[in-house]
């Protein structure tokens, strides 16, 4: 498989067994997995609780765009590489 | 420990019983097994889950021996969940039937973790001492993933197997395996009884290395593969437990506290249980857990080098086990020891003559 990027009308879903935890000890989200732990930062927290299993990228990104008053062109690629990324490591798929 | 913060630990092992159906003669646990009527109760495991969420544990392994043997699994996975622990079950597979696999998921159950001994059936049932132990395995494992749940394959790597890695990897991959471990065995405890047998040799070895990262390449996005390499073979020491007192904490049957598996061989350190004291006191204040944290207890090759952050100064049992010294630095270092110990005394083992004339030493099934 190579590093492909998802497309804007992929739907990324949590992968079987992954789920998001807010981690009260540390005051962070984390994303927990098989024999996997991730600490995300505020991004990829922010774009991670965006994930419903409904909505496309292109409906991520907008959401994201209007909550922190940016345009959709600034942060569509940040959205795009940050899913994919999560796509290989087995936390998403679409 | 003074001026040093101490992390909360993130992962529980929670070793419930030693009793197992099979006999691998590189078992994790103690050359000494706790006998059943030792084990604690489900009630005091409930606790001890409560107390580890307390502290900052994110995720627990529920393990052995193999788990299945205790008749309350399933409500110890039930209320490890309950604790808002994420929940692997690491398992033979050997013990639990469809009805018993439903039961654990409705529990909560998050993620099978299944041991391989081999690919090949007569390779497995010498290993595990049992007949079709392969088989059964490859039946439960299509159990798992027909459920939905995610299934890691752990593949424990020695002489006798490694030559078929290429075969493990595409099985775990052809079975629905998400993850792949593949752990060459630890020569601690029952595996450092029966080293003649199953240390690879160099030749092996490097190239199981070269194999799995081709593999990991290929399979990129499909299998996730974790790699032990031989830890005897390495340049510098295995980051052990990440760091003793840092990370993980193991609950023994009996409920003894460890900072690893193994740390019963430190016969000097006294490990305190779950009864006596609460699971934050032990973490943070006992005299066994701040044994090794910190750099204060390391030679001075090994505080002053700029790996120390990278492998903690590697494993104190074999530091024990092989140079008599739990302070030493981890005999695989080739910084502190520019003679390898390890490999220069193990040159039979090397040239590979040992291997087939030696008798395996199994372990008990309970």
């Amino acid at each position: 498989m190579t590093l492909e990027l998802i497309p804007l009308n992929a739907t990324p879903k949590f992968d079987d067994g992954v789920r998001l935890k807010h981690d009260r000890v540390r005051e962070r989200f984390v994303v927990l997995g098989p024999e996997m732990l991730i600490e995300l930062n505020q991004t990829g927290t922010a774009i991670i609780n965006e994930v419903d299993g409904q909505s496309t990228v292109t409906e991520i990104v907008s959401r994201l765009a209007a909550r922190f008053e940016v345009s959709p062109d600034n942060i569509t690629q940040d959205v795009i590489e940050f899913c994919t990324s999560m796509v290989m490591r087995r936390v998403l798929r679409v | 420990m003074k001026g040093m913060t101490i992390p909360a630990p993130q992962v529980l092992l929670a070793e419930i019983t030693h009793r197992c159906p099979l006999q691998c003669p590189y078992c994790s646990n103690p050359t000494e097994l706790i006998k059943k009527d030792l084990e604690i109760s489900t009630a005091t495991w409930a606790r001890v889950f409560n107390e580890a969420a307390e502290l900052g544990v994110l995720q627990v392994s529920i393990s052995g021996g193999e788990p299945a043997a205790r008749r309350d699994l399933t409500k110890l996975v039930h209320s490890a969940r309950e604790a808002d622990l994420y929940v692997n079950l690491i398992t033979s597979g050997i013990g639990i039937t469809q009805d018993r696999l439903d039961d654990l998921v409705a529990a909560g159950c998050d993620h099978i973790q299944l041991s391989l001994q081999d690919v090949d059936s007569d390779g497995a049932k010498l290993i595990s001492n049992m007949n079709k132990s392969l088989e059964k395995k490859l039946e439960f494992a299509s159990w798992v993933t027909a459920r939905s749940l995610p299934l890691t394959v752990n593949a424990v790597m020695h002489r006798l197997n490694l030559d078929r890695l290429p075969e493990t990897i595409e099985l775990a991959s052809d079975i629905g395996a998400r993850r792949l471990e593949i752990a060459n065995v630890q020569y601690h405890g029952w595996a450092a009884l029966n080293k003649q047998v199953l240390m690879p040799t160099l030749d092996q070895s490097s190239q199981a290395n070269r194999i799995v990262a081709e593999a990991r390449e290929s399979l990129k996005g499909q299998l996730l593969i974790d790699y032990v390499p031989v830890d005897h073979y390495a340049e510098y020491p295995k980051a052990c437990m990440n760091g003793w007192g840092r990370v993980a904490v193991i609950i023994a049957p009996d409920g003894s506290v460890l900072p690893c598996h193994n740390a019963t061989t430190l016969e000097h350190l006294s490990f305190p249980k779950v009864h006596n004291q609460s699971l934050k006191t032990i973490w943070y204040e006992s005299p066994a857990f701040n044994a090794y944290r910190g750099d204060a207890w390391m030679p001075e090759i090994c505080r002053s080098c700029d790996r120390k952050e990278v492998d903690f100064g590697g494993c104190r049992c074999q530091a024990l086990a092989i140079l008599g010294d739990a302070a030493a630095a981890d005999p695989v270092c080739s910084r502190a020891h520019p003679h390898p110990l390890v490999i220069t005394t193990d040159n039979d083992i090397l040239s590979g003559a040992l291997a087939m004339d030696e008798q395996i030493t199994y372990r008990p099934n309970s």
